[in-house]
């Protein structure tokens, strides 16, 4: 090896030390000094313009969908008002309860001696079928006092048969309901949705949304979300399949959406 | 008649259950033809009425799954070019920002944009196509528009809708520089969140840790920040010290850790932004495990002197130092409640190591945990409802929470090692660190519902996560 | 001749390319030692007198220690901070190479294996230190030649997540700071 050649790999080296050491620097002082990005970029927020409103029938196939003719003239009067148009901020739940659409159609012969039929052993049918649905039976010699207040002497209606139409509008529902889980008051709350159903089983208007129980300030927007699943799990469980012989009895049919036996 | 397929099984509904639902659905006429059969077949009774009131259903439970909801690009709201990309191209990345958020929540499924059977444009941002976004499914659409501005920065647009009610649920807009973009994305993502499940979002947060790496007998460890998706990470110090422990003040401007720099282990102040490093007071023995008070004006640790460690309180203005427990046994790991009025803390006074709880002047101590095993590390969550810590028992820990007395103790994870909890600010998920028994270390997170366990990506090994508070 | 500058401006390239394509080897290569690192030499190596390491020690170094004390390092039982009869042994004989050094100045550091949660151990480690420390002080060293510190769980003696590498790890060791 010469001395030139010598010359060179000396150079070479000490090049190299200079590239790695001048690296090693740069990187090590972006440790030290971590500059500005380390705060976090400022971001404003702005209201955006209000634009046209979203006035969009909420129920495209359920207009699609043809509907029941006789049904139609007299058993639904009131199907026509369109639910108020949708504003972004009308949506929370917490609505005055404006009147009902009261279709009040013609008595239908819906009085029924004792039926023969065992029901609570289709309500564990149905309760099989659906394993996620609620264990509790429904509170039915309740609903046949209810009934009972309601009819005149000699009308009833077969406590049985709404208890199992109830089911039946449960186990079509439930499987739609998708709770907000983990909430800090999800156990106390709960809501009932007033729903108006056309011959074919199919929701008219906008459910009626009513006040969460166990509402309070501190959980309103919870309250407010929880309602909306309720809300949500009625229009996407839709058109129910009901007899329609019995349509009378579901016509009008409140909900109460209530989380207690979930986890 | 056609319907859409949506109404003849409901989306999301398990397959176990769907096979149910379906023989279920066929079985219904038959049974109500049952039901009604008899009615029917006796004479009408004349003047019958129906029930005046509506009929009454009950509903107890539905199904816990995750929300399908659409993220379609962004459109972009005008042609423009900014220093992180077009807006087009910006209005796609956003919407995976958004998508990646409220997925990564466990509550929301965010929908394969290959299914999509339409597109959000800048007109219809406003009106979107409800009935084809129920054909996918979808019970949500979050969309807007990104529009870069004449400064160089972006005004992002972002909407919210409920796809089955058709209506708008939620906007805000956003205006921040191009390279906030992200920041943007998240604050949209929040907002989605906390609309549908009504609880704080915590999508726009940073998570500081220690990163790791070398063998485990000459560990370097650096302080290390990112975005808590896992975006924009950055190393904060050099790995010439050994640091632990970080934790945010509440304006998350600020850091408190520990460090051994010049072989004096104690507790630091970190301040972002600038990169100061302070070491926090001259005491006589080793100051560790520090956390801000939620007023941000003091700080607690502990310290260790002449074999015997207790919890003391520091303010950092005045540097004042108050000692708030004096027992002979090893007090540390406090956490103060979010209000400010309480402290959660763990000590092996009764023999081994539990959790308990003292007023924040250091009076009424008391244990809460009494659990199997020893519990340690405390954390107290944001929003008050929890107290999270680590369960030690059968050479394993796991990451489990008690309610602030001590009851309704669950375990949430399981481990050979997970400690080191640190809640999201909505108090919903906890981070913690997961060793294997090889010495890897890296950052996971679960659900409060012990659901949704993942793991967060990071550069090299980590540990001793902190979440920031919101970013303001 | 010619071809030397060439070859200077290939290894140039090179070394950049290199520089540049491993930028996460580079950061962990640059990155200097903690500056808690200490001579790096098993702490339970039993030293076997060999006659000529005897005489290349230099007094009252580490290894001078560590020969003469045989061990500079003393083991706890789990989540003890307790010095058993052999660790009392093993620190009277450092009590008495103090004493024959008595310009030297010694750091306790408590180490603990990796079974407990981080910061507990730091106290833990603290303790067991302290212990070392007052057994010397004891034995009638001067308090301002001892200090401690503790590293808790993070400075295992050897790697590994079985009783025989925590056994190892659950120590105090002594470490020569020097006159």
């Amino acid at each position: 090896m010469t001395a030139t050649e010598r010359y060179w790999l000396l150079a070479a080296g000490v090049a190299h030390i200079a590239l790695i050491g001048a690296l090693s620097l740069a990187w090590q002082h972006s440790q030290r000094l971590m500059p500005a990005a380390t705060d976090a970029v400022p971001v404003e927020l702005v209201t955006i313009a209000d634009a046209p409103r979203v006035t969009e029938a909420p129920k495209p196939s359920m207009e699609a969908a043809p509907q029941e003719p006789a049904a139609a003239p007299e058993a639904q009067p009131d199907t026509a008002p369109e639910p108020e148009p949708v504003k972004p901020d009308a949506v929370p739940p917490p609505e005055p309860v404006k009147p009902k659409p009261e279709p009040k159609p013609q008595a239908a012969p819906t009085r029924a001696p004792p039926s023969p039929l065992d029901t609570s052993s289709l309500a564990n049918l149905i309760d099989k079928a659906l394993p996620k649905a609620p264990k509790k039976m429904l509170d039915t010699s309740k609903l046949a006092k209810e009934l009972g207040n309601d009819a005149p002497r000699t009308a009833t209606v077969d406590p049985r048969a709404a208890a199992t139409l109830a089911q039946a509008i449960r186990a079509q529902v439930a499987p739609c309901w998708n709770p907000p889980a983990g909430g800090r008051d999800v156990r106390r709350m709960t809501v009932i949705v007033q729903v108006q159903y056309s011959r074919d089983g199919r929701v008219v208007g906008m459910p009626e949304v009513g006040r969460p129980s166990g509402t309070t300030t501190a959980n309103a927007d919870y309250a407010r979300a929880f309602a909306e699943t309720a809300r949500r799990a009625v229009l996407r469980c839709q058109p129910l399949k009901l007899p329609a012989k019995m349509y009378d009895l579901w016509a009008n049919v409140e909900i109460n959406f209530d989380p207690e036996e979930m986890t | 008649m056609a319907r859409p397929a949506v109404f003849q099984r409901p989306a999301g509904v398990p397959l176990a259950s769907a096979c149910c639902y379906g023989l279920f659905m066929r079985l219904i006429p038959l049974l109500l033809a049952a039901v009604a059969a008899p009615a029917f077949a006796q004479p009408a009774a004349p003047a019958a009425a129906p029930a005046a009131g509506p009929l009454r259903v009950d509903i107890n439970a539905g199904l816990t799954q995750p929300m399908p909801i659409a993220v379609p690009a962004f459109a972009p709201g005008n042609a423009g070019t900014t220093e992180a990309g077009t807006t087009t191209a910006l209005g796609q990345r956003v919407a995976q920002v958004i998508a990646n958020d409220l997925k990564s929540s466990g509550l929301f499924r965010p929908l394969d944009p290959a299914a999509f059977t339409t597109t959000v444009g800048v007109d219809s941002v406003l009106a979107p196509d409800f009935p084809a976004w129920r054909t996918i499914a979808a019970q949500a659409l979050v969309t807007g528009t990104v529009t870069a501005n004449p400064d160089g920065g972006i005004t992002l647009a972002c909407y919210a809708y409920d796809v089955f009610a058709g209506s708008e649920i939620a906007r805000q807009g956003f205006v921040t520089t191009a390279a906030g973009w992200r920041r943007a994305a998240h604050k949209c993502a929040d907002l989605v969140y906390s609309r549908l499940t009504g609880e704080t979002g915590y999508f726009d947060s940073r998570i500081v840790y220690v990163s790791e790496t070398g063998p485990r007998t000459k560990r370097i460890k650096r302080l290390a920040i990112m975005d808590q998706d896992g975006a924009q990470h950055r190393f904060l110090t050099s790995g010439q010290n050994l640091v632990l422990t970080p934790r945010f003040a509440p304006g998350q401007q600020t850091i408190t850790y520990m460090s051994f720099e010049n072989n004096r282990p104690r507790v630091w102040l970190y301040t972002l932004g600038s990169g100061r490093q302070e070491a926090v007071g001259e005491f006589q023995g080793m100051s560790f495990a520090p956390r801000f008070s939620p007023d941000g004006q003091n700080l607690i640790f502990s310290m260790a002197v002449g074999g015997n460690t207790d919890i003391w309180r520091y303010n950092i203005a005045t540097r004042q130092s108050v000692r708030l427990t004096t027992g002979p046994g090893i007090d540390t790991s406090p956490s103060y409640s979010p209000d400010g009025s309480k402290i959660v803390f763990e000590s092996d006074r009764g023999g081994s190591q539990q959790v308990y709880v003292m007023d924040a002047d250091g009076g009424n101590q008391r244990r809460i945990s009494f659990g199997e095993g020893r519990s340690a590390s405390p954390v107290w969550s944001p929003r008050g409802d929890y107290i999270a810590f680590t369960r030690m028992g059968g050479g394993r820990f796991g990451i489990g929470v008690m309610r602030p007395d001590g009851s309704g103790e669950r375990l949430l994870t399981n481990g050979y090692q997970d400690e080191g909890a640190s809640w999201s600010p909505n108090g919903r998920v906890i981070m913690f660190a997961r060793s294997d028994r090889s010495g890897r270390t890296g950052l996971w997170s679960v659900d409060i519902s012990g659901l949704n366990e993942r793991r967060l990506a990071t550069p090299l090994d980590a540990s001793d996560p902190a979440w920031s508070p919101l970013l303001p | 001749m010619n071809r030397n500058p060439l070859r200077l401006a290939l290894l140039a390239g090179l070394g950049l390319a290199i520089a540049a394509c491993t930028p996460t080897t580079t950061d962990v290569a640059v990155a200097p030692p903690p500056a808690t690192a200490r001579p790096e030499t098993p702490a339970t190596t039993p030293t076997t007198p060999v006659a000529e390491t005897a005489s290349s020690l230099v007094p009252g170094s580490q290894d001078d220690l560590r020969q003469q004390a045989g061990s500079d390092t003393v083991l706890f039982a789990y989540d003890s901070y307790e010095l058993d009869a052999e660790a009392r042994g093993v620190l009277a004989r450092h009590a008495e190479w103090l004493r024959a050094n008595p310009n030297v100045r010694v750091t306790l550091e408590g180490h603990c294996d990796e079974r407990g949660t981080r910061e507990y151990n730091l106290a833990l480690g603290e303790r067991r230190a302290n212990s070392a420390k007052n057994f010397l002080a004891g034995q009638g060293i001067a308090v301002d030649r001892l200090s401690i510190i503790s590293y808790g769980k993070e400075r295992p003696a050897v790697e590994g997540s079985d009783e025989g590498a925590f056994a190892q790890n659950r120590r105090a060791v002594t470490i020569v700071m020097g006159g």
